[in-house]
Formats: C-alpha cells, sequence, structure tokens
C-alpha cells in the first residue's frame, strides 16, 4: 500500500552515526566531498575507501541495502570506468590491438574514478539519507542557514515550506492513487496506447490532483493561523538540536581526514619497476 | 452570567468576486455561556459554518458584509480590532476543522500538537509537559513519535483534537470535525468532546448535521437559512419531531422510533433521545404487552 512508503530512505536506528547532529553531519559530508575530490594519489583513494567503510559498519545499515543504493548509478560507474581504460592516452603503453590501446594510466584513472564514485554515493547517502529522517535533516538545514536570517532570507519559511511538502507528500500520493481509481472506473486508460496518449490520460489525474492541493494549502493556511502561526519570530521548538561534544569529535576527525587527504596526496610509489605510478 | 461570546443582530452576506452578495445570516441573537457544551445543527447552507468562522474571524468584513455585533471574551471582534487583539481572540478560540489531514503541520504526532505551543513561544520544558497532558487528554498517548499518515481518520482528528488543546483554549469549536469519519473514529471524537466538557474548564461549540452527536450537550441550537430556528435543551428539541422535520431535519434514531411507535398508538411517554434509555423503555413496553 501506497501508505507504507517510507519518507526518503531513511532507516531508523541509534548507531554512533545516527546520533551525530544534522548540522555536524552536514559540514562532515561537504568535507568528506571536498576531500574526494581532492584525492590524487592512489594512497589518498584507499585511505578514503577505508573511511568510507569504517562510516558505513558504524552506521548499522547492511550491506544489501547499501548494494541496493548503488544500483542506480551502476551503469554510470561502469561507463567511466571503460571511457578512462580506452581514452586515457598517457602513460606505458600496455596493450594493443588494431585501434584499441591501453595505458597503464587509463588503468590508474578508471580505478580512480571507480572509488571515487563509490566513495562519493556511500557517504553521502550513510551520512544523510540513510541515517537522518527527513525532518531533522530539515532542522540542519535551517540551523546551518540560521546566519543567513540576519541578512533577511527567509530561513524559517523555507525550513517550513520543505517541512510541510514533506509531510504532505503520502497525503498527496494516496490522493493520486484515488484520483486515478476514479478516473479507471470512468474509462480511463493509462497503461496502453501511446505516449502521448497514456500523457494525456496522466492529465486526467494530475488536473484534479493540482485542484485538491490547492484546497489542503488554504484549509492548512486557516488551521496554522488558528493555532497561533505568526511567522518564525518568537517561535520556540520542542525538540531543540543540541550540539554535543561528541559533535566537534567528529567535526575535527573530518577535517583531519581532509588534512591527511592533502598530506597523502604528497606521496606516490610505483608498481612494476615504474611502469604504474600510483 | 458570564458569556464567552454574545452575538448580537447580526446579519453576514458574502460578496463574491463581481461584489454580488450572498446573504448566509441573518439578525442571528445568541449568547455561549462559559463552560457549557452547545450543538448548531442545520443543513448544509443553514450558515452554522459560517457563524463559526465569524466567531474565529476566519471570515471579516473583506469577505462580506458585517451588520451587528459579535463579542468574544470582552470584545468585539466583527469591528476595528487591532492586531494583537484578533490574534488573542483567535489563540483563545480553537477550531477543529473538518478535514484531518489538512490541520496537521508536522510530521511527527508530538511536533503537531506542538506546533500552537511552539507558535506562543512556549518554554520547551512546559511544551513537553503539555503535548504528555494533552495527547493523554484524547487518549493517544504513547504515539508521539508516529507519522501521522500512518494514523486512522479518527487517530488524525484526535491529534487535531490535541493540537487545539495544547494552545489552552477557552473556548473549542468543531466544526463537523465527524464528517469524514468512520463510525469508530466518530465515536472516539465524540467521546473526547464528552471528556472535555466533564472537566469544564473549556466552552464546546459543536457543529454538525448528525443528530446523535447533538443528544449530548446542555443546549441545541437549529440554524435555518441563516436564521436562528430552534433553541433550547436537547429534549426540547429533539421532542419536536414534526417541526425538525418540517426543516428537512432528522431527529436521533432511537427518538424516531418512539415517535412512530407513538403516532401508532403503541407507546405514550416521553421520547427518549439515547439509545440505552430507548432500549429501556423498549424492554418495558414489550413486558407490559406480555401480560
Amino acid at each position: 500500500m501506497i501508505r507504507d512508503i517510507t519518507l526518503g530512505q531513511y532507516f531508523p536506528g541509534n548507531s554512533l552515526i545516527h546520533r551525530i547532529d544534522a548540522r555536524a553531519k552536514i559540514i562532515i559530508t561537504l568535507i568528506l566531498i571536498v576531500a574526494v575530490f581532492a584525492a590524487s594519489s592512489g594512497i589518498a583513494f584507499a585511505f578514503l575507501f577505508l573511511l568510507s567503510l569504517i562510516i558505513f559498519i558504524l552506521s548499522g545499515i547492511s550491506f544489501k541495502t547499501l548494494i541496493k543504493g548503488l544500483k542506480p548509478i551502476v551503469f554510470i560507474l561502469i561507463f567511466t570506468t571503460i571511457f578512462q581504460i580506452f581514452f586515457t592516452r598517457t602513460g606505458n603503453l600496455l596493450f594493443e590491438w588494431y585501434f584499441i590501446k591501453i595505458y597503464s594510466n587509463g588503468i590508474i584513472f578508471a580505478i580512480k574514478m571507480f572509488i571515487r564514485i563509490i566513495v562519493l554515493i556511500t557517504t553521502t547517502s550513510v551520512m544523510l539519507s540513510y541515517t537522518t529522517s527527513p525532518i531533522v535533516l530539515t532542522d540542519g538545514i535551517e540551523g546551518l542557514m540560521l546566519p543567513l536570517a540576519k541578512l533577511g532570507v527567509p530561513v524559517h519559511d523555507f525550513a517550513l515550506v520543505m517541512s510541510i511538502a514533506l509531510r504532505f507528500i503520502p497525503t498527496l500520493l494516496e490522493e493520486t492513487e484515488k484520483i486515478m481509481s476514479a478516473q479507471k472506473a470512468r474509462g480511463t486508460d493509462f497503461s496502453t496506447g501511446s505516449l502521448m496518449k497514456r500523457a494525456r490520460a496522466l492529465l486526467a489525474v494530475f488536473v484534479p490532483l493540482l485542484a485538491s492541493a490547492v484546497r489542503h494549502a488554504f484549509e492548512l493556511a486557516d488551521a496554522m493561523i488558528c493555532r497561533g502561526y505568526r511567522g518564525g519570530k518568537g517561535r520556540t521548538k520542542l525538540n531543540k538540536m543540541k550540539f554535543r561534544f561528541s559533535d566537534f569529535i567528529w567535526l575535527t576527525l573530518a577535517a583531519a581526514a581532509l588534512a591527511g587527504v592533502f598530506v597523502l596526496n604528497t606521496y606516490t610509489f610505483s608498481l612494476f619497476n615504474g611502469t604504474f605510478v600510483l | 452570567m458570564d458569556n464567552i461570546i454574545e452575538i448580537k443582530d447580526l446579519s453576514f452576506s458574502y460578496k463574491d468576486s463581481d461584489g454580488k452578495l450572498h446573504p448566509a445570516l441573518h439578525n442571528i441573537n445568541l449568547n455561549f455561556e462559559r463552560g457549557t457544551y452547545t450543538a448548531i445543527l442545520g443543513h448544509n447552507g443553514s450558515g452554522k459554518s459560517t457563524l463559526a468562522k465569524l466567531i474565529n474571524m476566519v471570515l471579516t468584513r473583506e469577505d462580506g458584509d458585517i451588520d451587528g455585533s459579535i463579542t468574544v471574551c470582552g470584545k468585539e471582534v466583527t469591528g476595528d480590532i487591532s492586531d494583537e487583539d484578533a490574534y488573542d481572540i483567535q489563540c483563545r478560540i480553537g477550531m477543529v476543522h473538518q478535514n484531518p489531514d489538512n490541520q496537521i503541520v508536522a510530521t511527527t504526532v508530538e511536533e503537531d500538537v506542538a506546533f500552537g505551543p511552539e507558535n506562543l513561544g512556549v518554554d520547551p520544558v512546559e511544551i513537553r509537559k503539555t503535548v504528555t497532558e494533552m495527547l493523554k487528554a484524547v487518549g493517544m498517548e504513547g504515539h508521539e513519535k508516529s507519522a501521522p499518515h500512518r494514523l486512522s481518520g479518527g487517530q488524525k482528528q484526535r491529534i487535531a483534537v490535541a493540537g487545539v488543546l495544547a494552545m489552552r483554549p477557552e473556548c473549542i469549536i468543531f466544526d463537523e470535525s465527524t464528517a469524514m469519519l468512520d463510525p469508530q473514529g466518530r465515536e472516539a471524537i465524540m467521546k473526547t468532546i464528552d471528556g472535555l466538557h466533564k472537566r469544564g474548564d473549556v466552552t464546546i461549540i459543536t457543529i454538525t448535521h448528525y443528530m446523535n452527536e447533538a443528544t449530548d450537550a446542555d443546549r441545541v441550537i437549529v440554524l435555518n437559512k441563516g436564521e436562528v430556528f430552534m433553541d433550547g435543551t436537547p429534549e426540547q428539541i429533539f421532542t419536536q419531531v414534526e417541526t425538525l422535520h418540517s426543516v428537512r431535519l432528522d431527529v436521533p434514531q432511537v427518538t424516531e422510533l418512539f415517535y412512530k411507535l407513538k403516532k401508532a398508538g403503541a407507546y405514550d411517554g416521553g421520547l427518549p433521545l439515547h439509545t440505552e434509555e430507548g432500549a429501556a423503555a423498549l424492554k418495558r413496553l414489550l413486558d407490559s404487552k406480555k401480560r
């Protein structure tokens, strides 16, 4: 049933990673993304790979879930790897057959690109989507953008819009299901015919859905006013985010990892008598 | 007598986009005493929701022509009222709407109940206490972390009631709050309302077209075509079966049954309003026939 859908891909839990403050998580993720793109030497990549493995293990997310999350990018992964292998023209020539030439750097770049993508997807999904509920994530974004409020950016309003959107996803999905059933009962055919025909059939769903969304919005606005809403000014929060000492440690560790990558980038070594330079 | 709401010579017409007027209420005079439980009955278009919206200032002079006055908590809300006063009144008069989905703002139950007090700037520790207390008052304790979309309609509506209660209003208006619920959900809401009434610190106004829901009220007001048609205790109102039928309103099923028995000459006593009462009367009737 459509009611059972999970918002985002959050897996509730109480692991070390789950317990990090959402604001800290966002910053850590950003730091790690920078680190992934900054890495150049083989040893730096090995270090990042190990790091993402540790984060993954600490999160308590199952390996199956992780693989499932990686599935949509398999194509990109294979494509970029092959592209690197066949089209890199630097380093030592290893193999030649008609027009196909494979160079040592092609292999190295391919492996590095592979690790780069895997680490990128793993850390961001484990850090953010798998271990942080969308509500907390919204709060985290609001918390981080709070300084901008002083410049007149309506941070609170953005956050509220985001959380209301999240709140209404299941409601609107349920409604879509109902409207589709109602239209099917009236003879609308959603599954056969040309693309054009099917798109037109969907119009019969979108128009009533839009009308109902607008009605939801007006009634919700009334209900919010009735409950004393008048913007973010003077509002308190039931669940205040706490930035704990452990969050500082995590942030420090992330910063150290970034520094580590820059240091490790200076170390290169060669394999097979200089055939491969990592 | 301490009236929380006083309505004097009130008439209201909606103004549509062409400036044309559509009369909705005509010459209403009503007072609502503090701590009482009133049910307002009426057909679609009788003006009952319009009345509620005027009391809570969802409808203002911008939406139509207002004649006469409504005074809430000593302040006239139909006249010139400062934003601060209007806000104050809206916080003191809570309102539970028809569709539970359109009243729930947050993604977890506890955050939704907390929404009102958060807006009022209440201290988080105090909010936590309020949330616990109000969820208990509506019988939804233990659902703090639940996602609203996983609850049933009746449960969602009880969360909405808890959310309104958390504002600690002096009066709550239930505007057809049971109309979209299944029988169980409806019963749960009615029980909640009854519980609130027994606590006695809040004035309750329910707007409904289910007759069964009006029998527990202290007072029943029947609106018809924008006018007060009847006003009295449930006993006074529902025993006038013919008068109600004349404005296409029903009486509770059990009352209807005894009315028909009486008309057929099989019964001559007062008309019961509650099912239990009716069952007992029916048993007495059958026992007497046996002998």
